[in-house]
């Protein structure tokens, strides 16, 4: 049944179509051209074709900073697919005062980075709490180095990145885990199926969409990870700059008076390029998860029309 | 966010650094002596509306300063008037960008020397030798040749304020670990020494060095940085310098941290009690008292090992001014001796940009009340010729930053001190504006 | 910018996998908490159930708030040592004096009017423009309707690290620059608040829509009387999420104001940290401050929200 005019859709989103036009698709047009160029930030530029591509093959900081920030992304997606989800759990039942954990549960999406890294750092120094506990209860004999080494400093900084997504990823599944029917649940607890029986098989197909959803938010945010590191590396970006990712190479040529615009605009489109990965499998997942419904819904609005 | 943008910022371009969280005891109202300003401010031409920014100098101490230049200013040329805007230290690259290529950049602007170097290349700042070549007579030479590049005529800035740094013991860590506070280290070898006893004695506990060194450390050893266009710190003195620090540290004599830390990481460690040496400007004392009671009891300065290093800041006119000769006549006003003078006596432990307020230290230290901020202002003053910019303008923040981190992978050993300054130059090299 | 991804966020995608119908409103609980030992309902937990969720809640309670604390806890502070290791929490000598500090320093209460101003414009902005057009790309078939999606997918993606000074010259060349407005109009409408919006109304059944449109409702009625009820959860995330946005924002406000008579919360809070009188209890109150109407915010919205979760959402 078709129950509105053909401009009526367009009325609708012109808004929001002008508006990430104008500011965001054009911005971004603009570039894409001056990634052609040898721009820098207060200096006009020439024309330069690919250069600033090649030049990125042979470049050892982006070589290493794509390293960095896939392995981020591999180690951030089944964290944060399931942390949060076991937050959510903990959160749902209306029990006393849960209003009260469930603000507080959202601290860390408000609490301000410089502050957190530096109680990270604290936490992770080679004199910190963390070692100091470890030598004492006798786990190691000298400091491990969580904040030098290139591989425990990510992990570190994959740590605080998780931390601060939990809260936000836990109301996806506050509202997944709604559709979960409590039904199913007494039917399976009827059945003497156990706790984690019931979470693998009933939870988890119940919030398999939103879980499929937010591994794809998850890995377009770890593609743009940069405050964890940046904070946790002092700027540095570490030895040889090891624990640089895409973001802070970019910013890292891009920023102050002499930047070299020209080249971190290609660096951005590439990291917009492969960002695409993981967009393409959220459109893919939606699709599917789609379909079916969709038919569903098309059936019935036939009906509609037809009794109507 | 907010945070990086400034730390990284004032780390790396090398100006004031932890230096300018300087501060002074309350030396409140004090207000800038209406003067009859230098040479060319001849009253009564002037007229119109020009505005002036300053960095990071909105506070109870100095508002009322540049309010009152302002007034004094205004009194003296009736029918100008003079829009005084403080910026954020956060930011301000960022925000300088967007005056410059927007064409609204202030037309009297406090820039330090390489933000005045870029502007100046894309042709933004005024020439101020051009300008009135003989009022730059005022300033002291290394002040003004600070605002002078190689390969651009002209001269781009009167200097402002400068600073340069000292450094700091904890005495308390000294007795602790088995070192004689009477015999701080005067020499690099002693320092190195010292190091690796204090290491060694405290068992990893406490640490006296905690940088990685940078082109300033190879310039203090006689390295030179950038000669014909081209950076040259591959020397055989900076390797020599750098291999010392690889030493060093492979002998965990300094903290693991060193690897990722920056220009003012030491003097956080600290302010934390982490490690009993860092190199600030005569602002440490208050940082300390105020942050950190029980380690500013300890706490002496001395003279720092080598080459001073010398922090500038100045005032620029814009090229694009709809009222230069107003800018001009405020910009020599703003930086005369009276009221450079009246400025370092409420940024204490900076000295003055003018030749005759140097001549005469007592006209400004005597302002200062607290002993031990004194006798801080006094070293300082004393270091103060000897002092000299060690980063060339040419050296961008991006080059820094890469610089550094092939240092630090020489010091956990993944490659040759020499190798990684060939890498680090070859970069910096690359990425010059051809 | 509220149209790019940073950090771990964008959880605003909860009502995306939810369909129409299989969602039983839980039954509101009126007796104690805990069941009995006998009783079978594993809807509620054993008493030694509910302790260990309480104690899971404070250990969570504790790691989310330890860094709000340590905030809260240095801007107390007096004369004493503030990076010392451990750090005291409680403070020797508790005092105000830091909080008067920040309102000698800057025209707090004016900062933060724009803000609030800024950030209202952008919650208000992003629950109108969103919903219209979430509504017509949720529910509505038309032809152009994957050009639409296309352009709102993509602008998610779109690395926002170098288009900051093209968007000043757009603001500027609409004779917005130096305006509290310039600072707003790009937070308007954010992208990915459409698509949240988009999958929401996805989830309200055709079939009532079809109802109200045989009753004569015209698509503003719809959107008013059918389609708000149903989406209220999710237009309580997205006024959370653009306020917050809008409300931590600095270096956009920073390049479009000139004036710092206008400046937002956020800039003028960064005065706190100036070159010779950096006080870190000063800073920290500051932060303390800025964060206060974010936490107010939140709790307000977590009950329309949670309301929406426990209610299922959608009245089918």
């Amino acid at each position: 049944m078709r129950s509105h005019r053909w401009y009526t859709p367009w009325i609708l989103v012109a808004p929001a179509v002008i508006w990430t036009v104008v500011f965001a698709l054009y911005p971004f047009l603009n570039t894409i051209i001056l990634s052609f160029t040898d721009t820098r930030a207060l200096t006009g530029g020439k024309w330069v074709g690919i250069e600033n591509y090649s030049r990125m093959l042979g470049d050892e900081q982006f070589g290493n900073a794509m390293l960095t920030t896939f392995i981020y992304v591999i180690a951030c997606v089944p964290l944060l697919a399931l942390l949060p989800l076991l937050l959510a759990m903990l959160v749902l039942k209306q029990i006393p005062f849960i209003s009260f954990f469930r603000t507080t549960a959202y601290f860390p999406v408000i609490a301000s980075v410089v502050a957190v890294s530096l109680i990270w750092m604290w936490m992770f120094d080679s004199r910190g709490i963390i070692n100091e506990t470890l030598q004492f209860l006798g786990v190691t004999d000298a400091p491990l180095p969580f904040l030098v080494d290139r591989w425990m400093l990510l992990a570190v900084s994959i740590g605080l990145t998780v931390w601060r997504g939990l809260g936000y990823y836990m109301v996806v599944y506050l509202a997944a885990l709604a559709n979960v029917s409590d039904e199913l649940h007494e039917a399976a607890a009827l059945d003497g199926a156990g706790t984690f029986s019931r979470f693998l098989h009933i939870t988890i197909p119940g919030v398999r969409g939103a879980m499929l959803l937010i591994t794809a938010l998850i890995a377009v945010s770890a593609m743009r990870i940069f405050s964890e590191l940046y904070m946790l590396t002092n700027g540095t970006g570490g030895p040889g700059g090891e624990n640089s990712s895409l973001v802070m190479v970019i910013k890292q040529f891009g920023s102050g008076l002499t930047g070299q615009v020209g080249y971190a605009s290609a660096l951005s489109v590439v990291l917009f390029l492969i960002t695409l990965v993981p967009l393409a499998f959220l459109g893919w997942i939606q699709n599917a998860g789609d379909r079916t419904p969709r038919e569903k819904k098309q059936t019935s609005r036939r009906k509609a029309g037809a009794t109507a | 966010m907010a945070g990086f943008t400034r730390r990284r910022l004032i780390a790396t371009t090398g100006i004031i650094g932890v230096a300018l969280s300087l501060g002074a005891c309350g030396m409140g109202g004090s207000t800038p002596a209406s003067t009859q300003g230098t040479g060319s401010t001849d009253s009564g031409e002037l007229s119109g509306e020009i505005t002036y920014q300053t960095w990071s100098l909105k506070n109870e101490r100095f508002t009322p300063y540049f309010e009152g230049l302002v007034a004094a200013f205004q009194d003296e040329n009736p029918g100008t008037t003079i829009k005084w805007t403080d910026q954020p230290g956060d930011g301000y690259a960022d925000k300088v960008m967007q005056q410059a290529t927007a064409s609204q950049l202030p037309d009297v602007i406090n820039v330090p020397p390489d933000f005045a170097f870029s502007l100046a290349e894309a042709g933004k700042l005024m020439d101020l030798r051009k300008a009135d070549a003989e009022a730059l007579d005022a300033y002291t030479e290394g002040g003004v040749q600070a605002y002078e590049f190689d390969g651009m005529e002209g001269s781009f800035g009167y200097p402002w304020y400068l600073g340069t740094d000292l450094n700091w013991w904890n005495t308390k860590a000294f007795t602790d670990f088995g070192l004689d506070p009477e015999k701080l280290p005067t020499t690099l070898d002693e320092m190195f020494e010292q190091s690796k006893t204090m290491a060694k004695n405290s068992n990893g506990k406490m640490f006296l060095m905690s940088s990685a060194p940078g082109i300033a450390e190879f310039y203090a050893a006689g390295s030179p940085l950038f000669a014909d266009g081209e950076f040259v710190f591959n020397s055989a003195e900076a390797v020599k310098v750098l291999q010392r620090y690889v030493d060093l540290y492979a002998e965990g004599a300094m903290p693991p941290e060193v690897l990722q830390s920056t220009y003012l990481g030491n003097s956080q460690l600290y302010l934390q009690g982490k490690v009993a040496w860092t190199n600030g400007s005569a602002s440490l004392p208050k940082d300390l008292a105020e942050q950190a009671p029980s380690i500013s009891e300890v706490t002496v300065p001395t003279p720092r090992i080598g080459t001073p290093p010398l922090f500038v800041q100045g005032i620029s006119v814009a090229a694009e001014s709809k009222n230069p000769a107003l800018a001009l006549a405020f910009a020599q006003f703003a930086t005369n001796n009276d009221n450079q003078v009246e400025f370092v006596k409420l940024a204490q432990g900076f000295l003055p940009g003018t030749k005759l307020a140097n001549e005469n230290p007592e006209s400004f230290t005597d302002a200062i009340e607290d002993p031990n901020m004194a006798e801080a202002a006094k070293l300082l003053a004393a270091q103060m010729p000897d002092a000299e910019v060690a980063a060339p303008v040419q050296f961008t923040d991006a080059m820094d930053t890469y610089t550094q981190q092939q240092i630090t992978a020489a010091m956990r050993g993944d490659l040759s001190a020499q190798d990684a300054l060939d890498k680090a130059v070859k970069y910096c090299n690359d990425n010059l504006p051809s | 910018m509220s149209t790019t991804i940073e950090g771990p966020l964008d959880p605003k995608t909860e009502l995306l996998t939810r369909e129409a119908g299989d969602v039983p409103p839980p039954k509101p609980y009126k007796e104690k908490p805990w069941r009995s030992r006998r009783a079978f309902d594993p809807r509620r937990p054993t008493f030694a159930g509910l302790m260990l969720r309480y104690l899971l809640l404070i250990v969570v309670l504790l790691i989310a708030v330890g860094p709000f604390i340590w905030q809260l806890s240095t801007s107390l502070k007096g004369n004493e040592d503030i990076y010392a290791f451990p750090p005291n929490i409680i403070p020797q000598d508790p005092t105000l004096s830091a909080y008067s500090q920040v309102n000698e320093v800057i025209p707090i209460y004016l900062y933060a009017w724009h803000s609030v101003l800024v950030a209202a414009a952008a919650v208000i902005g992003n629950i109108v423009f969103a919903t219209l057009a979430g509504y017509a790309v949720g529910t509505m078939r038309f032809k152009g309707k994957m050009i639409v999606m296309g352009i709102l997918f993509s602008v998610l993606l779109l690395p926002g690290e170098v288009t900051l000074l093209s968007q000043y010259v757009i603001i500027r060349n609409l004779g917005l620059a130096n305006s509290l407005a310039g600072v707003a109009l790009p937070g308007i409408v954010g992208a990915i608040n459409v698509l949240l919006m988009a999958t929401a109304c996805r989830g309200i059944p055709q079939g009532v829509l079809d109802a109200a449109t045989v009753d004569g409702a015209t698509t503003v009625q719809r959107i008013r009387h059918i389609v708000w009820p149903n989406v209220k959860g999710m237009v309580s995330v997205i006024a959370v999420f653009s306020f917050i946005g809008a409300w931590d924002d600095f270096l956009w406000p920073l390049i479009v104001l000139s004036d710092p008579e206008k400046y937002t919360l956020t800039v003028g809070m960064s005065y706190l940290n100036s070159t010779f009188a950096a006080d870190p209890r000063v800073i920290a109150a500051g932060t303390v401050i800025a964060l206060v109407p974010i936490i107010i915010v939140f709790a307000s919205a977590q009950r329309v929200f949670f309301k929406g979760v426990e209610a299922g959402g959608i009245k089918g």
